[in-house]
């Protein structure tokens, strides 16, 4: 779920310009002439001397008598809770925002955990916590099990843990893995597709999640990307298109068969989706190129084999992030960008009624995907399962807003975690 | 060497510590420069991380960490400066582009402005983690070791602030074409 563009070579190599060659004239005389003046402190005066460089504490054995304490104020808190749960509770309705959403529980990231916000509650509980780092809470379709990646610097693993928390995390991928590029489960729930690098080229993995043995699709063609199609017995990926500036659209069956050539996209792919009835294909192209010189992402749909591709709005100049399916097919919801505002604009593809546009949020600062937190510069709006609303999240100055999909009218949600919900997302 | 040096400089030696801050200074010096984009209060950080390391040597419990305890020291008096109201509301009122080397060896123009700008929206605790990871490359764990946090927190943070980079240069690429599409 990442999208490796050398981004990360470009700071370095920015940073290294930035950076001065040397330090100031002058500077390092004051220093040596400091230090000459300055008396050392002795060892025995430092507290830093006690104190481990390391930064994860390390508890010796607990003496028995303050074990015997903490048990007991364990137990008291226990007792205190039971009593206070006893009380009739003045919270038994959903929330707002869960009412809005259909029903659920909801999962969100923060500081390398996962939390969970009940609706029944307004404050995110700890769900998945670890010493290492856990990212994209991603629900299965029938709301049953979550997966995450779980980073720990060097390696990485796709775990899968029950919603309701009945059942400890386990890893799926077998062994880590260096580099996780996209991991999606299946329609299904019974696997997940796994994208990343093998050897000189990519590997396109799918994972069971019963724990059998994962098996590679023979593509050997360095897919970057894939998502299911809604029967599970295709993958919609991409692979860069060589020598040329763009990428190229496959459908991958996954019994093995050969990939077939759906799309030539200039510039790449910035988002893709399938209609909940997988005939049609909704995306959006990358921009040509950053800085204001290309041109700008444009929203297309398409039928599943390629055909009758058509652009959804006919701007020329406007940003256009992507295209999102409704629960139900019948509408696309298109993002742009309008005087650094951020428009959703809900087509009905049947052409019978208007379009609903909203102009939803003003952009102040970065942005992320709210489905699962991966482009940052974009808000991806995520369908409340009753086709009624859609749900936006700011990551800057964060906010949540909760657009009519009937009115455009745009509403705050009240959210207390500082990072994009996920939902459970059950039908209503 | 360089572990010689810092054993007789643990010792007592001053030449020693002149000769390790001969070495290091540079380096700090671009380091605290980058955290705190500007260069009186990155000089002042430079100064005051290797006057602390001279006081504090006989804490130093391993001369091979010596590298990495510096860069921590730089990094806290870093914090420190940018702390400063008084100086900082003194450099708000002498904001100025931190001047550039070569022209363009290997970023173009429009992205270098784009990150200039993403860069100096972030906090100084950011910016110390893009400058310890991205400038010096040091692997995770050491980053983590450096700002004296877990690696999973320093793991997620990274995560957040370069979405807050990529944000920058795509916001403010799409900004004109946005606003070319009203006029």
């Amino acid at each position: 779920m990442s999208n490796p563009d050398g981004f990360d070579r470009l700071i370095t190599t920015w940073l290294d310009e930035l950076a001065p060659m040397r330090e100031p004239d002058g500077l390092l005389e004051t220093v040596t002439g400091q230090i000459q003046r300055t008396r050392r402190l002795p060892g025995w005066a430092l507290l830093e001397r006690w104190l481990p460089m390391q930064t994860r504490a390390k508890f010796g054995a607990i003496p028995r008598t303050a074990m015997i304490l903490v048990t007991l104020g364990i137990l008291a808190m226990l007792l205190t809770a039971v009593a206070i749960g006893a009380q009739p509770s003045s919270k038994s309705d959903l929330a707002p925002l869960f009412g809005t959403a259909g029903n659920g529980r909801v999962f969100s990231t923060q500081d390398g955990d996962i939390y969970v916000t009940d609706p029944g509650s307004s404050a995110p509980q700890p769900f998945v916590t670890s010493s290492q780092t856990e990212l994209y809470p991603t629900m299965t379709n029938d709301g049953s099990h979550l997966l995450f990646q779980r980073d720990d610097g060097n390696t990485s693993q796709i775990m899968i843990a029950a919603a309701d928390g009945s059942d400890e995390p386990r890893a799926l991928t077998p062994a880590a893995i260096a580099s996780l590029d996209d991991w999606w489960p299946s329609p299904d729930g019974s696997y997940v597709v796994v994208v990343g690098p093998s050897g000189a080229t990519q590997d396109l993995r799918l994972v069971p999640v019963d724990g059998s043995l994962s098996r590679s699709l023979p593509t050997d063609m360095s897919m970057t990307g894939a998502i299911w199609e809604p029967d599970g017995r295709h993958l919609l990926a991409t692979r860069d298109a060589v020598g040329r500036n763009g990428a190229e659209l496959y459908r991958v069956p996954t019994d093995g068969g050969d990939p077939i050539l759906v799309r030539y996209l200039s510039g790449g792919v910035k988002w893709l989706g399938v209609s909940p009835d997988g005939k049609r294909i909704a995306y959006a192209t990358s921009p040509d190129a950053l800085g204001g010189n290309g041109r700008p992402p444009q929203a297309w749909v398409a039928n599943i084999d390629g055909s009758d591709a058509h652009r959804l709005t006919d701007s020329v100049n406007q940003w256009e992030d992507g295209a999102f399916w409704s629960p139900d097919g019948t509408r696309l919801a298109v993002t742009t960008w309008v005087g650094g505002s951020l428009r959703v604009t809900i087509l009905p593809l049947d052409g019978g009624a208007a379009p609903v546009v909203s102009d939803a949020m003003r952009v102040s600062g970065p942005m992320v995907n709210s489905n699962d937190g991966n482009t940052a510069t974009t808000i991806y709006p995520t369908w409340a399962p009753n086709g009624r609303s859609l749900l936006l999240w700011r990551a800057s100055d964060p906010q949540l807003l909760s657009v009519d999909a009937t009115t455009g009218a745009v509403t705050e949600v009240p959210w207390s975690s500082a990072d994009w919900p996920v939902w459970q997302r059950r039908a209503p | 060497m360089h572990r010689d040096l810092v054993e007789r400089a643990m010792a007592g030696d001053r030449e020693a510590f002149t000769e390790l801050t001969r070495h290091s200074i540079g380096r700090l010096y671009a380091i605290a420069r980058l955290i705190l984009r500007d260069t009186e209060r990155a000089e002042d950080a430079t100064q005051e991380a290797l006057v602390a390391a001279w006081k504090q040597l006989s804490a130093l419990r391993d001369p091979d960490r010596f590298d990495a305890w510096l860069r921590r020291l730089l990094v806290r008096a870093c914090y420190r400066e940018a702390a400063r109201d008084q100086h900082q509301r003194r450099i708000v009122a002498q904001i100025r582009p931190i001047e550039m080397g070569m022209p363009d060896p290997g970023v173009a123009l429009a992205d270098r402005d784009q990150l200039e700008r993403g860069f100096s929206r972030l906090s100084p605790e950011q910016r110390a983690l893009v400058v310890l990871h991205y400038y010096l490359e040091l692997p995770m764990h050491e980053t983590a070791e450096i700002l004296g946090l877990p690696i999973g927190t320093v793991k997620s943070r990274l995560f957040r602030t370069t979405q807050q980079l990529r944000a920058a240069l795509e916001a403010d690429a799409r900004l004109p074409l946005a606003e070319r599409g009203q006029a």
